[in-house]
């Protein structure tokens, strides 16, 4: 408590301080256990929690399963769980960064599609000894008779990784122990298993693998990009051909004007990475870890950035589509803070990878080899000078002592709409099906 | 693991999403805090204090600077901010989120255990 410090009130009236916590400290939902933790003045008990989190997923990815034809009647939410049964078009693919939402999603996936726990906060997929405990989607429990999977997902599940040690010179590469965590979700017993796709950002960079997922149109290919800025023209200019993916990704990022278009590169051409691992496996979901919490962050760095369009995408669920295929791009996490997903994964016992904060400089030639020590000082050096990072340290800060106004930003600008559909030709970083409404106006701009 | 010696806790705490990166790669660390703890000037409990400097039960807020002073290894901005946690960073007293049991202010007792958990490593 403090003086407010104007003088003209009583020297001795003083603030009162906030109140975290309405009411009392038991739990708002059982109104009989006492609380452990407090969500946006909120509390509840450890035992409702689990449910309140895995509630709020399931209402998020439930309805969106099925083709979008299916009746809107048939996506009950109740409780999560759908009338009907959850048939999707697709397979199913999890962007997996190493970071406490990617963990948290893929966890929840498990948890809620192919292991179902009597115990909601708990049991390991290991410690699951009958068919009665595990998801509709877990193996032991298909119906034979519909072939292959007759699950809700056509195929076997799959978890991307992206690591981006190679622009971080001395960093650690986490793609073995994203493997494990991966793997952990394996039940020998019944041969289910995950399947782990390991990628790095060069490989956006990489031919052999754009032409592993049917991607070699160059075209569209996010590839040799060298950007000559003292041209105002912006002319693209064809690299080295000689150069490995690796100098190609040290080269294009170098060549970047500012920390905050560096931090935008990288997250397009994990993007793009994502998509095309998808479409190559004929998915027809792919979720992402975006909590409320980074829907938040992304939304008001995308606004000071000019982002329009893909600001409003972001907040919603995103459908790519290409000529033979459609896929729908999820945030299951979006009604979950970073709160309510560091306690999901502490009280669960989650084993997080982790991952770097991106760098706001590349060096233009990749680093020789394993360098910790320069790798402590970049890190020890970086400023937060990209428009991300200074809009991260923001917001967690405003999470702490106002955590209502972070779901608030998130939900008021997914309110906002666009007026016009957008362009069509898409982008070579982040191919969008867009519309041709605007494409003469746009050549003309350029012309 | 209770102490023998009135005038000490034993206090057990841990760290998680990537925060025992700065208190030498351990997770678990059992800590010993007198009971009463004198309120140093700039509440640096690596100093020496006055006499004349008033006493408080060792609380939360003081676990916070000694763990700075006495374990944290590097990077002491990452864990502490304005004389707390640095944002971002959730604190578990007993299995239990600290903002019901008065975060700061709440007086440890002898075998507490107090988690710090980083949430800075995003989606």
């Amino acid at each position: 408590m403090s003086s407010c410090g104007n003088p003209a009130t009583e020297q001795d009236a003083l603030m009162t301080r906030r109140q975290i916590f309405d009411k009392s400290k038991i739990c708002v939902k059982c109104k009989e256990r006492e609380g452990h933790i407090v969500i946006r003045h909120a509390v509840y008990c450890k035992t409702c929690f689990f449910p309140l989190v895995s509630t709020r997923f399931r209402k998020v990815l439930g309805p969106i399963i099925n083709p979008a034809r299916s009746s809107a009647k048939a996506a009950n939410v109740r409780g999560g769980r759908l009338r009907g049964r959850l048939e999707a078009p697709g397979s199913l693919l999890i962007g997996f960064s190493g970071g406490l939402g990617s963990t948290v999603l893929l966890d929840l996936v498990a948890k809620s599609y192919f292991y179902r726990s009597s115990n909601a906060s708990a049991a390991p997929p290991e410690a699951a000894e009958d068919n009665s405990s595990k998801g509709t989607e877990h193996p032991s429990n298909r119906s034979r008779e519909d072939g292959e999977s007759g699950g809700i997902w056509k195929g076997k599940p799959a978890v991307c990784y992206v690591e981006v040690a190679s622009i971080l010179p001395g960093a650690r590469d986490r793609t073995e122990d994203a493997r494990a965590v991966v793997q952990s979700y394996g039940d020998p017993a019944s041969k289910f298993e995950i399947d782990f796709i390991p990628l790095r950002l060069e490989d956006a960079f990489d031919e052999s693998w754009w032409k592993s997922v049917g991607g070699s149109n160059i075209d569209r290919a996010a590839k040799d990009l060298g950007i000559d800025i003292s041209n105002e023209n912006l002319p693209l200019y064809a690299s080295n051909s000689g150069s490995t993916p690796v100098e190609s990704l040290h080269s294009y990022l170098s060549s970047l004007p500012t920390p905050t278009a560096v931090h935008s590169a990288i997250s397009s051409l994990i993007r793009v990475l994502l998509i095309y691992t998808a479409a190559s496996r004929k998915a027809s979901h792919l979720l992402l870890g975006t909590t409320l919490t980074s829907l938040s962050v992304n939304m008001i760095s995308g606004i000071a950035q000019g982002a329009g369009f893909a600001m409003v995408a972001e907040g919603m669920e995103e459908v790519w589509k290409n000529k033979d295929q459609s896929m729908r791009i999820v945030r299951p996490l979006r009604d979950i803070g970073i709160k309510e997903s560091a306690f999901w994964a502490w009280w669960s016992n989650l084993s997080i990878v982790g991952r770097e904060r991106y760098p706001t400089t590349v060096s233009p030639v990749p680093s020789t080899g394993n360098e910790p020590a320069k790798f402590a000082n970049v890190v020890k050096n970086q400023r937060l000078t990209s428009i991300d990072a200074l809009t991260q340290d923001f917001i967690m800060g405003l999470e702490k002592d106002y955590p209502s106004t972070v779901s608030t930003i998130a939900r008021t600008i997914a309110k906002v709409t666009t007026k016009e559909k957008g362009v069509e030709g898409g982008c070579v970083t982040c191919p969008t099906e867009r519309s041709t409404m605007e494409s003469q106006h746009i050549n003309t701009l350029l012309s | 693991m209770a102490s023998s010696n009135p005038s000490t806790l034993n206090v057990k705490v841990e760290f998680g999403g990537g925060l025992e990166l700065l208190f030498s790669n351990q997770r678990s660390h059992k800590v010993t805090l007198p009971a009463t703890a004198k309120a140093p000037k700039d509440s640096n409990t690596a100093l020496p204090v006055l006499e004349s400097e008033c006493t408080k039960p060792a609380d939360v807020a003081y676990l916070i600077h000694y763990l700075r002073d006495h374990l944290l290894k590097e990077r002491a901005e990452l864990f502490v901010e304005n004389g707390t946690v640095r944002p971002g960073i959730l604190v578990l007293i007993n299995d239990t989120d600290w903002e019901l049991e008065g975060e700061g202010d709440y007086v440890l007792k002898d075998g507490d255990e107090i988690v710090f958990i980083s949430t800075l490593h995003g989606g």
